[in-house]
């Protein structure tokens, strides 16, 4: 028997159709310039501080660089594509956009494949960040550009992978997987380009993992959690590569065998769209599913008029068939009892004439 | 059977209608393949539908809707393999997966028919999980009989009718018979839903027939005849999208819980979750960390969810936001004329870098240009975006605007 | 139990992985290839490790102090135990790490310092670059294409492989290699007079050609200290060109005699390119780069599909090349033969045929979906099951007799005892099978003292 039954699996991993999974990670890194410089600024301020605990651009990115090094190493299958972000522009930097593959490179003890991401990557975040800080984008809002949005990356990010699954040949398939390598605070403009993002991540089967260099992120929580990702904070700059090769570098099946951080519990509260304060219970518009945190008359997204509703709880039964007593208020009981005793009375009247 | 002359707006019979020489499209390429012509046209359809689409209607977003399947023997019909109602099932499970998934608050119920008889196979609820098991059990069920329509609208009608009227009640038939076996006037039933305001839409498996064509045109729904399964399957889908809000119904502002995850401390690990109390083992009833209602503090361990204590609907905040895309949907993107082609300063695809090859026989450019950031796309991320992603990266990557 | 049909076979084709070759060599020779200023065979090494033993060495790599073992057991799910134990047993095998004494005092693993230099010199940078890198080469006056090379390659590699499969003498090949085929239990005798194909010698025809090449590399290590060379400059300088680009072209100034004569026979495999026999520069093939990925990478790029295998068993062979259809008339029966196809029939007879040469149902169906023309790859599964599965049950078919040994306990002088001890037995777990009618149970060898001690006992009562 023990035959006929393995015979069955061999089947069933042939008709399956794919032969092999390439993995491709897709790195974000935020490139804000003003989230690094502040780290600059504060690491000169308090030099008598330790400096460790101020990031810096270049001995964050070497070690960035370290971790996509070791992803390579791991298998020779392995692609990485990565992306930069700013406040309101995202590159990508490997492969590159906006300059050409370098042929120049003076060679060392990396292997050829490594170095060209490696210098890519630098020499293109040197292009942007060159671009940007002499003139820049308009000083205006200096408070605001703190902030990064990373979701255009990640938009772009997941329209790289569905194009790689797209061109894989048969029988194989690109599994992809996001990082997002976050230094400054959130921005939560962009919130819904974000959750629809999620969304299509979680439908493609991307995860999407969350490394946070600044200040905690509640997006990048959500993101994480929504998609089965992993979310680490890094406490020490030193130690990012630490965290990434320890970490981030599992893949899908090895986070079961291998320790990993515990999942964070995530706020999914509403914020309404009226104060923007976060609820527990409020009043959504049954058109277009604004969140309010009281009655108002008027919705201010769509601008329907709402009728005011009494005893619509009265008509919305609890569920006839629980056995729950229901200890908060005898009227939904009796409500209850009554959709009952009318549902009895109808009938369910299906029979056909026979 | 179907009574053309009643329905003077028809085009008439098809083949009264202009000969469309459909192979007058493809057009070799250099080397004499079709493929690429025959991919410019395949594409072409889809990007209709994405025209097609209409921004910013009032969308019936609270949708309850009842899936009437018929059971009766013409399902047995091996047309569609390995035979109607399996395939219909299969293609039913992944309807109501995306049905959740893109109506987060809708509600939905089967009905199925059987043997003049109809039975209510699930109520009205908002878990797929529950509806999906109960299709699982209808393979094992023989279809048998004859159908039943009146019976089976009038009980999707029982219920839907005390439905309040901020939501929209519909009704989506998948019929297979060619007949019906009634107790009744089926022309008062057809009212008595119009009156209701339900809309029922009627997907044909076999040939077209007149009284669902009635049906769904008196109630505003749709009518549609499956050719295949990939048709079957696109009418299906089609349903997903929330239907426009009939006029005279009204707008509500419902009452939400927004719950929060609590974390596993000791308290909790002892905490009951409502939804497995009926599970017969004990130990699978508490122990999972779980959501709790704001109100009276019941444990569930999945949302969405109707409180059964006290009635609230409980959501997750990304959930709600999940459906945002049908009413602020991504404008279709406009083709790039082939004289400003060679202007672009960028030729690669804004979202996946590919460069878009020049297709000058069919004078497409296969570059399509977002009207609001003006960054190019090509086909294929114009498609990914419009169907899956429901956001341009390029207008996500450039600096906030008002929203 | 034992399984009566294992196939005895000689080490040599069962060295699926660098792993296995490796764990083979002494531990000072290990030692001195880690410490090897190119750190391309760390690189080499370290890919071929599980996933697991890799992380363990990537969450070490920067850690100077000694890690207690506990730690590591820490890093694992309680699913992880088996990959964790292997990872422990593979490290260690291979000389990766050793136990030593961490500063708290407790046992831990110590990384081996010359492996950790080499894949930090890997990830990090900084150090010198590999030999053969960097050193500008004359400028080629006609250099050639990918293409070019992939041909020249495959046109090598299959004249290896003609001879192999005995459609072609001696004289296209030179001893040497007849020799390393030798080595590698692939043909019979040494002297080219009596030679044939072995066994294994018609499992390695099915492989795929990055396996059937890495064989051939070991087979090619274990020949060389035998000719006066040395080992681990050998090894190096394979690895290194594994990892060099194809289409690309590299100098050999510089070169000791023994790397110039490594590069010779590899010339004769096709694994590089050279002009002449004098060129100072070499081209890697396909068949090279990226060796140590060993089968896993994917196999079109060497040869085009041109199988196709129908339902009722009928196989078409579009080539006409005679060892392509000589390998596949290893397991069917050839019918006929037209100028580009020939057509053949998979039976019973052919396929038992085929398992009596020791090939095995996977290998057959690895190679018939390896080889499917591109028409039938649009198929899923590419292969039609009922072939698959007639297949594997005939090979089932000759499985249905499992040997193993027991211990036979008969003569019982009544019906009690003999249930007696044939329950106790059963309790057990040891009672292979019995037979109340003649009064005898087999026990196996496992259980035979605790059963006898047992009777014994009872006999004295």
């Amino acid at each position: 028997m023990s035959g006929l039954t393995s015979l069955g699996a061999a089947q069933a991993g042939v008709s399956s159709g794919i032969e092999s999974i390439t993995d491709l990670l897709v790195v974000i890194l935020d490139l804000n310039p003003i989230w690094w410089s502040e780290q600059l600024d504060n690491g000169v301020e308090n030099g008598n501080g330790p400096p460790s605990q101020q990031y810096g651009l270049a001995p964050t990115l070497d070690q960035i660089l370290i971790f996509l090094n070791s992803y390579l190493l791991i298998h020779p299958g392995n692609q990485v594509v990565v992306l930069g972000c700013l406040h309101s522009r995202s590159y990508f930097l490997y492969p590159p956009e906006l300059i050409n593959m370098p042929t120049d490179m003076p060679s060392d003890s990396r292997p050829e494949a490594f170095r060209i991401v490696n210098h890519t990557v630098q020499r293109a975040i040197q292009h942007i960040l060159l671009q940007t800080s002499p003139d820049g984008e308009p000083a205006a809002g200096g408070e605001e550009k703190r902030e990064t949005v990373f979701v255009g990356a990640l938009s772009r990010s997941l329209c790289y992978i569905h194009r790689m699954q797209r061109e894989s040949p048969k029988g194989q398939f690109v599994q992809g997987r996001v990082l997002v390598i976050e230094a400054g605070p959130d921005s939560s403009s962009h919130y819904m380009h974000f959750i629809n993002t999620i969304f299509t991540a979680q439908k493609m089967n991307v995860k999407i993992d969350a490394c946070v260099l600044g200040e905690d992120s509640i997006l990048l929580q959500q993101a994480v959690d929504l998609t089965g990702g992993l979310y680490v904070k890094v406490e020490n700059p030193g130690g990012v590569v630490q965290v990434l090769n320890s970490v981030f570098i599992l893949d899908g099946a090895e986070r079961s065998t291998m320790s990993v951080p515990e999942k964070i519990q995530v706020d999914y509260r509403a914020a309404c769209f009226c104060h923007q304060k976060l609820i527990e219970v409020g009043y959504v518009c049954s058109v277009c599913l604004s969140v309010f945190c009281a009655f108002s008359p008027m919705c201010s997204t769509c601008q329907s008029t709402f009728k005011f509703m009494t005893g619509i709880k009265k008509r919305k039964p609890t569920d006839p068939t629980s056995s729950v007593p229901s200890p908060s208020s005898s009227s939904a009981a009796v409500a209850a009892v009554a959709t009952k005793k009318a549902r009895n009375g109808t009938g369910p009247n299906s029979n056909g004439k026979a | 059977m179907a009574n053309m002359t009643d329905e003077p707006d028809e085009q008439g019979y098809r083949w009264e209608t202009e000969y469309e020489r459909t192979w007058e499209v493809l057009q070799e390429d250099a080397t004499g393949s079709l493929t690429a012509s025959v991919q410019d046209v395949v594409l072409g359809i889809k990007r209709r539908r994405l025209l097609e689409r209409k921004p910013n209607l009032r969308l019936g977003m609270m949708r309850h809707l009842f899936v009437i399947l018929d059971m009766s023997d013409s399902m047995r019909d091996q047309d569609l393999r390995p035979n109607r109602l399996f395939c219909v099932l299969r293609l039913l499970e992944n309807f109501i997966n995306e049905f959740f998934d893109q109506n987060p608050i809708g509600q939905l119920g089967v009905i199925t028919t059987r043997n003049k008889r109809a039975d209510r196979l699930t109520e009205l609820a908002g878990n797929p999980k529950k509806h999906i098991d109960a299709l699982q059990t209808l393979r094992t069920t023989d279809p048998h009989g004859e159908t039943t329509l009146q019976n089976s609208l009038e009980l999707a009608a029982q219920t839907l009718r005390n439905i309040p009227s901020h939501a929209s009640r519909e009704i989506i038939l998948i019929f297979g018979s060619l007949s019906s076996c009634d107790p009744g006037n089926i022309y008062d039933t057809t009212r008595m839903l119009r009156e209701c305001n339900i809309r029922c839409s009627v997907i044909g498996l076999a040939a077209e027939v007149s009284i669902c064509k009635t049906l769904a045109k008196e109630t505003v729904g749709e009518y549609s005849v499956a050719l295949d399964e990939p048709h079957l399957k696109d009418i299906l889908m089609s349903h997903i999208v929330p239907p426009p809000v009939s006029s005279n119904s009204d707008s509500f502002l419902i009452r939400m819980g927004f719950p929060q995850q609590k974390a596993l401390d000791r308290l909790d690990e002892f905490s009951f979750c409502m939804c497995h109390l009926d599970q017969p083992e004990p130990k699978t009833r508490y122990g999972q960390p779980g959501y709790f209602c704001p109100v009276c503090v019941t444990k569930y361990c999945e949302l969405p969810v109707e409180c059964r204590v006290c009635g609230l609907t409980l959501v997750s905040a990304p959930h709600l936001a999940r459906s945002y895309h049908h009413l602020f949907p991504v404008e279709a993107f406009e083709e790039v004329p082939k004289e400003e082609i060679e202007l672009l300063a960028d030729k690669k695809c804004f979202g996946c870098l590919t460069e878009t090859p020049h297709s000058d026989k069919s004078g497409t450019t296969h570059r399509f240009r977002c009207k609001v950031c003006q960054r190019t796309f090509c086909i294929d991320c114009d498609l990914f975006i419009h169907d899956t992603l429901h956001s341009c990266p390029g207008c996500a990557s450039s600096a906030a605007k008002t929203e | 139990m034992t399984s009566a049909v294992s196939s005895t076979d000689p080490a040599m084709v069962d060295h699926k992985s660098l792993y296995a070759y490796l764990s083979t060599l002494p531990s000072s020779l290990l030692e001195n290839l880690y410490r090897h200023p190119n750190p391309s065979l760390c690189m080499a090494i370290f890919r071929d490790l599980t996933p697991m033993a890799q992380k363990f060495v990537l969450r070490q790599l920067f850690i100077e102090q000694i890690l207690p073992k506990s730690v590591f057991t820490s890093w694992i799910t309680p699913e992880g135990k088996k990959d964790h134990d292997d990872a422990v047993r593979l490290l260690n095998d291979l000389k990766i790490w050793s136990e030593a004494p961490s500063t708290a005092g407790l046992m831990g693993w110590k990384l081996n310092e010359h492996f950790r230099k080499g894949i930090q010199a890997i990830v990090v940078g900084g150090g010198p670059s590999w030999s053969g890198d960097d050193q500008p080469t004359a400028e080629e006056t006609t250099p050639k294409d990918i293409p070019f090379i992939q041909n020249y390659a495959r046109e090598r590699w299959d004249v290896v492989l003609h001879f192999l499969a005995g459609l072609s003498g001696a004289s296209q090949i030179s001893r040497d290699t007849v020799e390393v085929l030798t080595n590698a239990g692939l043909i019979r005798g040494s002297n080219s007079t009596e030679s044939g194909i072995t066994q294994n010698g018609f499992r390695f025809l099915l492989m795929d050609t990055p396996s059937q090449v890495w064989r051939f590399i070991l087979a090619y290590l274990h020949t060389v200290p035998k000719w006066g060379m040395d080992l681990i400059e050998c090894i190096s300088f394979i690895f290194q060109l594994s990892f060099s680009q194809i289409g690309k072209h590299y100098s050999t100034i510089g070169f000791s005699s023994n790397q110039l004569r490594t590069l010779q026979h590899f010339r004769e495999y096709g694994l590089i390119y050279m002009r002449s026999k004098k060129s100072s520069r070499y081209y890697p093939t396909n068949l090279v780069v990226n060796l140590s990925a060993g089968a896993g990478l994917n196999t079109s790029a060497f040869s085009e599909g041109y199988i196709i295998v129908e339902t009722n068993y009928r196989i078409m062979v579009y080539t006409d090349s005679p060892l392509k259809i000589a390998v596949v008339s290893y397991f069917s029966d050839m019918l006929y033969r037209f100028p580009n196809l020939a057509l053949g029939m998979i039976t019973r007879e052919s396929i038992r045929r085929a398992l009596m040469k020791g090939i095995s149902t996977d290998e057959i169906i690895k190679f018939l979906r390896m080889h499917a023309h591109p028409q039938m790859r649009e198929n899923n599964p590419v292969l039609p099951s009922t072939l698959t599965d007639q297949i594997k049950l005939w090979e089932m078919e000759r499985e249905r007799c499992v040997f193993a040994d027991g211990v036979l306990y008969n003569n019982f002088l009544s019906q009690k005892d003999f249930e007696m001890l044939r329950n106790y037995a059963s309790d057990l777990g040891v009672a292979m099978c019995s037979n109340a009618a003649n009064k005898v149970v087999v026990v196996s060898p496992e259980g035979h003292d605790q059963v006898r001690a047992f009777w014994k006992r009872q006999k004295k009562e």
